[in-house]
């Protein structure tokens, strides 16, 4: 047995230095042994090479805020004001706006993603209106409430289950209900901008099968199999 | 898993698969040295024959809409040679999801756990009946021993085994957790990827207990105040905030106090801690301060309170129905902040682990690894088996200061230290 000099403690036949401080084993009383049992092997599992999220984040933004700065540089010079390139600004932003929670988040849900889309989304589309025709008044009668019927659908069956009012397969039932209401208020506002009065036309085709479906959604939670399936992915 | 389709994850478990990709420490490995050859035919053997015994530990992690689950693992687990630089954090679609690998070299028997899977009680115990179904397919009869943590590997799954113990004893209504400072963390040169160091200490088992004894403190709290003291002296030696306090985490078993058969997750954290801005520090006051620490708090009403504060929460109707990607953004945030940050270095003493002589004559040594973090870069673990403790220190940083003076301090209090390590 070894001991190393600088620390007092013994040293297994395996270390050829002490680990603690670096020196070396030398004992001419006992050598140290070609082939010593090794505690752990040479053996080892490759690097892992990590990607940075946030970095890619960083770089995708660059990426946008780039083009965008040079189409307001070009468009100002050129034309003393911003005209044109609001239009490339405003898609932009819209897009970072789409595509960030899925860059700084591993894997996206839902309500992270929806309310950014609800709020660049009225934000771009106001933009548009702004910019082509103000007299024309699209946004507030039929862009605006859609876009707030999305949201104030999607929020309401959220909250619904928060305040667990709504439980287990109901939940999934409710999305489905909420998609039909979200097609009839499409075909109502449509309608009423057209034609000036309140009439649901098309979204029947939408709204009955969406109804139908939830229906048929709770029937097979009634099965005990697709249940557990369903509960251990939507557990809470 | 064959006895039930999925299970959700213990209340302690819930932070790790957060943490999976990033951090050595949701890992952490038990390893039992043999005084016989690995023959890795008989080895797959036995480990089939474990998971089939203990099917819990045969699962995957899966996401769910709002929290993680288990669920059984359809594909054959398969165990690997050993590495140099083990407890590689988790990556997704490795070992063919298991969330624990058993690895060999040509004596050893190594089990790393994901630390979401069970804690070192359990998964000492997994150890144990892989080493026990190991020796009797090799013929070396080794009799199932409950008492000692060995299982049958024949026998039926008891449901008692996988319970979350926590939601079963966690009884208070109210209860807080006491907010705790920032605390100084040693720095050095990282190593590269998941690399890291390993550095061993064996020592007489009678030795440490006789010098825990002269201090009229037990032995865990003798290294986990050698380990303080030395943090603290590294600390005031300069390049360093000297005021920031020195907090050691130590994980409790509360299987000690709460009667369970668990072997998942059943542990909470006691943090014993020193305040360098209040004045200079000896050792024998640093130890005084952890022994008191640990009888003010180590008992069944204070452990009682942690735990319902940390179960609280879980019953929280908003956290529930927040999406898991929130509650993993948040979960990763808090930790940052105030878990991790709130403490200078793990520490975890497994204690004796009391063998059969059927199962004892095989075993050489036992080793229980915990995998260190960027914050707290060296992190201690300790067992002891046929009259000898191991104190396995492993690091993510280069320099090897703290495991100098941590070992050199035993040695001069009297305790003959043997040293091995992963460095050669």
């Amino acid at each position: 047995m070894s001991y190393c000099v600088n620390c007092g403690v013994e040293l297994a036949p395996s270390e050829k230095q002490c680990p603690l401080c670096g020196t070396e084993v030398i004992n001419p009383a006992q050598p140290v042994p070609e082939n010593p049992w090794q505690p752990y092997p040479h053996r080892d599992d490759p690097v892992i090479a990590q990607i940075n999220r946030r970095f890619i984040a960083a770089m995708f933004t660059i990426a946008l805020a780039f083009p965008m700065a040079i189409c307001l540089a070009i468009d100002y010079t050129y034309s003393g004001q911003f005209s044109w390139s609001l239009y490339v600004a405003g898609a932009l932003t819209m897009i970072w706006c789409w595509l960030a929670p899925g860059f700084l988040s591993k894997k996206t849900r839902f309500l992270p993603v929806m309310l950014p889309i609800s709020c660049s989304l009225l934000g771009f589309l106001y933009l548009v209106e702004y910019l082509t025709a103000p007299a024309a008044r699209w946004f507030v009668p039929l862009a605006m409430p859609l876009v707030l019927l999305l949201t104030v659908l999607a929020s309401t069956v959220t909250i619904l289950a928060r305040r667990a009012i709504i439980r287990g397969f109901a939940i999934p039932a409710a999305i489905l209900v909420a998609a039909g209401l979200m097609a009839a208020g499409t075909d109502l506002l449509i309608t009423l901008l057209r034609e000036e009065r309140w009439l649901l036309t098309w979204s029947w085709f939408v709204l009955l099968p969406s109804l139908a479906a939830a229906a048929i959604f709770l029937l097979i939670a009634r099965r005990q199999k697709v249940r557990t399936e369903i509960l251990k992915r939507l557990h809470i | 898993m064959r006895h039930e389709a999925w299970y959700r994850l213990d209340n302690v478990a819930k932070i790790y698969p957060v943490l999976a990709r990033s951090r050595h420490l949701t890992m952490f490995r038990l390893s039992a040295t043999l005084t016989i050859p690995v023959d890795p035919d008989l080895l797959q053997q036995a480990f089939d024959q474990t998971l089939d015994r203990l099917p819990f530990f045969a699962v995957r992690l899966r996401r769910g809409l709002f929290w993680y689950y288990f669920e059984a693992n359809p594909h054959p687990a398969r165990i690997e040679p050993d590495v140099r630089q083990p407890l590689r954090p988790l990556l997704p679609g490795e070992h063919d999801g298991y969330l624990l690998s058993v690895r060999y070299t040509d004596r050893r028997i190594a089990v790393d756990f994901f630390h979401a899977l069970t804690d070192g009680t359990g998964g000492s115990v997994f150890l144990k009946t892989l080493v026990a179904c190991y020796l009797n397919l090799a013929c070396h009869p080794v009799q199932p021993d409950p008492t000692h943590g060995i299982l049958d590997c024949h026998a039926e799954f008891d449901p008692a085994e996988m319970e979350d113990a926590y939601k079963r004893h966690a009884r208070f209504h109210k209860a807080h957790r006491p907010s705790l400072s920032r605390a100084f963390q040693l720095q050095g040169t990282l190593k590269p990827g998941h690399h890291f160091q390993i550095i061993s200490g064996s020592m007489p088992v009678e030795a440490l207990s006789h010098v825990a004894r002269a201090h009229k403190v037990s032995v865990t709290e003798l290294l986990v105040g050698v380990a303080m003291f030395q943090i603290y002296r590294l600390q005031q030696k300069g390049g360093f905030k000297i005021d920031a306090p020195v907090r050691i985490s130590v994980p409790i078993n509360m299987r000690r106090f709460f009667p369970s058969q668990t072997l998942r997750n059943f542990f909470l954290y006691a943090m014993p801690g020193i305040e360098p801005a209040y004045g200079d520090y000896t050792f024998n006051e640093i130890l005084q301060t952890v022994h008191h620490f640990m009888r003010y708090t180590v008992n069944e009403k204070y452990l009682n309170a942690m735990m319902a504060a940390n179960v609280m929460p879980e019953n929280n109707w908003l956290i529930r129905m927040s999406p898991l990607i929130l509650k993993n953004a948040i979960m990763r945030l808090v930790y940052s902040a105030s878990g991790e940050a709130s403490f200078s270095a793990t520490f975890s003493n497994l204690g004796v682990q009391n063998l059969p002589p059927d199962l004892a004559k095989w075993i050489e040594q036992l080793d229980f690894l915990l995998g260190p973090s960027r914050c707290t870069p060296v992190n201690g673990a300790v067992v002891s088996c046929n009259g000898q403790v191991v104190v396995n220190l492993t690091s993510t940083i280069v320099e090897t200061d703290f495991e100098r003076e941590f070992f050199r301090h035993l040695v001069r209090l009297g305790v003959p230290v043997r040293i091995a390590s992963n460095l050669n």
